[in-house]
């Protein structure tokens, strides 16, 4: 039976209740955007980046320390709210893109440097304008990389060093140059190593094969120009390091496997004594060696050169989506992290990672793991937009599943083919990510131009 | 508790900003359009006009989704909306259809029960999830079970699952059930059983995975035990006692839906056998008894479907003793076998049943394939009898009054 037609009195009434119910929704927002004038309670989401690898530790680790650092804000500003979100590196990026097409990207956003400049490049971060009066007394490092004008792309927050750990008991003397690593690995000391460029940047360095390498995957290139291969003298030095992935891992004792976390696990079991890991597993090896951890740079090259290993940076960027009133919470809350005071306190918090304010005194005689890391910064590469993370573009163009450089050394780690046929791979590598990154800056830049014509 | 004040707070931080506003703003007033229009222009339930303008307010919103960020405004919100409508669309189209081949009655419990609270659900978590993410439900701490923290998300499972396993189940059950009776070739009364027994299969390992997930330990688990055995003893008794004995039937055979019994002298068919009674039909007078399952765990049962569906009838006639007793009981047993309803095979047969003082008792049995119709089929007899009685001029004798 078809329902019953409704009175002419009942459609005005209904549509008149809607309306108003829409009138008082919107309202509702002009007058809270009236209120954030004077006295604003604002609510700020934050996105933090929980790193690449699934490391559960380092996840409850990070997530306390920033509920801490989150709460003392809070704290000081009770009309406002931080929303902390934790999410694994490889998902931040579609996150963040899902939630800015609905207007609800996050304010802030803490993670590494790679998924920064890719959102960034995407248009879906927003430059800060913060003033020198207030960034100067700082004194940040890195700062001048990431400014772009009188505004800055991104803050740096935290550094992390690359380094070596080792288990005393098996290694009383950390090897100082490669030719010592050889020499423990054949008295019987196991060896982990990465395959991972970024992880593996300082066996590079004591080559010089690491400035190569870190040209041939440059980023943010200028739209003219062209590609470039190796020149015959870096070849030969990259030739020279991939010979020496080969043939370090001819040793018995020494094994490369995929990624630095699996190396922590396995010293952990007890399966290695000493391998190449970032300073943020230091806390987490503590827990398994105790005392017997060790911590020191990692090995330099043979004429005695230190390594030149690639820090990982945390950088805090923000949303494009944010209100004026959350754009400025949120930059306070940037400028309270990177005071002196949240520096240090996260100094010693979040052993492992390095304050970027200069101000901050790192207690390097107290503790022999500062010292170690504080030295290996002081010649570490610190990845930028432009230099660094091109060694991840790849994993990025095959969806995040297959990184084809580790792939690449690997072939050279296990023989599957030459040091020159690796090198010509890993240069055919850098020509189709240089190729694709040329092409979305051209897609990028047209897209802008419509934009703006609109 | 308060973590969860503190998302749905984060969350306003989100609604008020102007994009989003623009766009719900958007979304109302299609919506209103829309709704405006249907109250314009009735529709019969099962008429298709209102899934069409369903199909074109999602095109509507779809294009106002791609539109809007011309005008610096995102549209993802406005374009989650035009996807949810269009599968709501969908779902809708697949309800008229249903109704075409299944009793509109069970289309609409289903889609009432089932289909509408789970699409409520899933657009819910679209939108969640599309400014939130789906992750902080796993992360807000809500309450504390047996000293086990229960998050969000575990306790919407707890409340969710049990309804949407008791209420989902039911299509799955039905299919496997008509599966096995093609494939098996199994009787009305044994599908049923089975799918009963499917049903509290599926309900019995979805509420083991919802005690996994909930993270309930075996301290919490043998608490539960405690606490059902405290129950057991005192209120719950019986009603465990029935759910037991009505598995116990079902497993045994004895009694299954679409069985024919006497129960209290009265011929019944069991419609459903239920976690705590059997319902069964009265044919009689076509009332439905609610029997607890204990009853038929505990007293005899007479079944005539048990073992062979037919069953045997009875009619005792008297006629006097002047009349030929060859000719009477060929005349009972030719009125059987022209009943349609009376099987020719076992045959129809009369004898004497007794010499009484006034007549002879003749009893006449006969075989009906459904147990059901004994009734009918007597009454038929006896008003076949009757005729033929008087054709023939076969007397019944009175019975002699004693004053």
């Amino acid at each position: 039976m078809p329902p019953q037609a409704p009175s002419q009195g009942v459609v005005p009434r209904r549509l008149a209740f809607a309306l108003s119910l829409a009138l008082a929704v919107l309202s509702a927002g002009c007058q809270r955007a009236a209120l954030d004038e004077e006295d604003p309670p604002v609510s700020l989401q934050v996105a933090i980046s929980t790193g690449q690898e699934s490391d559960q530790v380092a996840r409850a680790n990070l997530k306390a320390l920033a509920t801490q650092i989150a709460n003392e804000y809070m704290r000081n500003h009770p009309r406002v709210l931080l929303n902390l979100r934790l999410l694994p590196e490889s998902e931040l990026v579609e996150s963040v893109r899902s939630r800015a097409k609905l207007g609800a990207g996050p304010d802030l956003l803490i993670s590494r440097v790679a998924p920064v400049e890719i959102l960034d490049r995407q248009g879906y971060l927003k430059p800060v304008d913060i003033s020198a009066s207030k960034l100067d007394p700082l004194r940040i490092q890195y700062l001048s990389e990431f400014r772009d004008g009188p505004t800055y792309e991104a803050l740096p927050f935290l550094l992390q060093a690359n380094v070596a750990c080792y288990d005393r008991r098996k290694v009383p003397k950390p090897p100082a140059r490669l030719s010592d690593l050889n020499a423990i690995a054949k008295a019987g000391v196991r060896v982990g190593l990465p395959l991972q460029m970024y992880e593996l940047l300082w066996s590079a360095s004591a080559f010089d094969a690491d400035q190569p390498m870190l040209k041939l995957f440059r980023t943010r290139v200028a739209p003219d120009s062209l590609w470039e291969g190796l020149p015959p003298p870096d070849r030969v030095r990259v030739v020279a390091w991939l010979t020496w992935i080969y043939k370090i891992n001819m040793l018995t004792n020494v094994i490369f496997v995929d990624t630095t976390d699996n190396l922590v696990e396995r010293m952990e079991r007890g399966q290695l004594d000493w391998i190449s890991c970032n300073s943020t597993a230091i806390s987490r090896l503590k827990r398994t060696l105790g005392p017997k951890l060790g911590v020191s740079v990692l090995p330099g090259s043979n004429d005695g050169k230190p390594a030149r290993p690639m820090a990982r940076l945390q950088l805090i960027s923000f949303g494009r989506d944010s209100t004026p009133a959350q754009r400025r919470v949120a930059t306070n809350f940037a400028l309270f992290v990177l005071n002196d005071f949240s520096q240090s306190n996260l100094m010693g918090k979040a052993f492992g990672s390095m304050p970027v304010n200069q101000n901050v005194t790192v207690p390097v005689k107290d503790f022999p793991a500062l010292a170690a890391m504080e030295a290996s910064l002081k010649h570490s590469t610190v990845p930028t937009f432009t230099q660094g993370i091109g060694f991840r573009r790849g994993l990025w163009l095959r969806g995040g599943s297959v990184d084809p450089l580790l792939q690449l050394l690997k072939k050279a780690a296990y023989a599957e083919e030459t040091p020159e046929e690796v090198a010509n791979g890993i240069e055919a590598l850098s020509k189709v990510i240089f190729l694709s990154e040329q092409a979305t800056r051209h897609v990028h830049a047209s897209s802008s131009v419509s934009e703006g014509d609109q | 508790m308060n973590q969860m004040l503190f998302v749905l707070l984060g969350w306003l931080g989100l609604i008020t900003r102007a994009a989003v506003l623009w766009q719900l703003a958007a979304i109302l007033v299609l919506l209103v359009a829309y709704r405006a229009w249907r109250l314009r222009h009735p529709t019969p339930t099962t008429s298709w006009t209102p899934v069409f303008a369903k199909l074109v307010l999602a095109a509507v919103l779809a294009l106002v989704g791609f539109l809007l960020p011309t005008l610096a405004i995102p549209g993802g919100l406005v374009e989650l909306f035009g996807k949810l409508t269009l599968v709501w669309t969908a779902l809708a189209s697949l309800r008229l259809l249903l109704r075409s081949y299944l009793p509109a009655e069970q289309v609409e419990n289903y889609w009432l029960k089932a289909v509408a609270p789970l699409f409520a659900l899933t657009a819910l978590a679209g939108v969640v999830n599309g400014f939130d993410g789906l992750a902080f439900l796993n992360e807000v701490p809500m309450l504390k079970l047996f000293n086990e923290p229960l998050s969000l998300g575990q306790l919407l499972l707890l409340l969710g699952l049990p309804y949407f396993l008791v209420v989902l189940s039911d299509l799955p059950v039905a299919m496997i059930g008509w599966l096995s009776g093609r494939l098996l070739g199994l009787s009305e009364g044994n599908r049923k059983a089975l799918e009963l027994v499917v049903r509290y299969l599926l309900i019995g390992i979805g509420v083991l995975w919802l005690a996994d997930q909930i993270g309930l330990n075996a301290t919490a688990i043998a608490a539960i035990a405690g606490g059902l055995s405290v129950g057991l003893g005192f209120g719950i008794k019986e009603v465990f006692s029935n759910f037991v004995s009505g598995l116990w039937l079902l497993f045994e055979g004895a009694l299954q839906p679409g069985e024919v019994l006497l129960f209290n002298g009265d011929v019944c068919k069991v419609r459903k056998l239920g976690l705590r009674a059997a319902t069964l039909l009265r044919k009689s007078d076509n009332a439905e008894l609610v029997v607890p399952n204990q009853t038929f765990f505990t007293e005899t049962t007479t079944t005539y479907t048990g073992t062979e569906e037919l069953r045997c009838g009875y009619i005792k006639v008297r006629a006097d003793y002047k009349h030929d007793p060859d000719h009477v009981m060929t005349l009972l047993v030719d009125i059987a076998k022209a009943n349609p309803l009376v099987l020719s095979e076992p045959a129809p047969s009369a004898s004497i049943g007794n010499l009484g003082d006034s007549a002879v008792e003749y009893g006449l049995d006969f075989w009906m394939r459904d147990p059901l119709k004994n009734g009918k089929i007597s009454g038929e007899l006896r008003y076949e009898i009757l005729n033929r009685f008087k054709q023939e001029g076969i007397e019944i004798p009175k019975l002699p009054y004693v004053v």
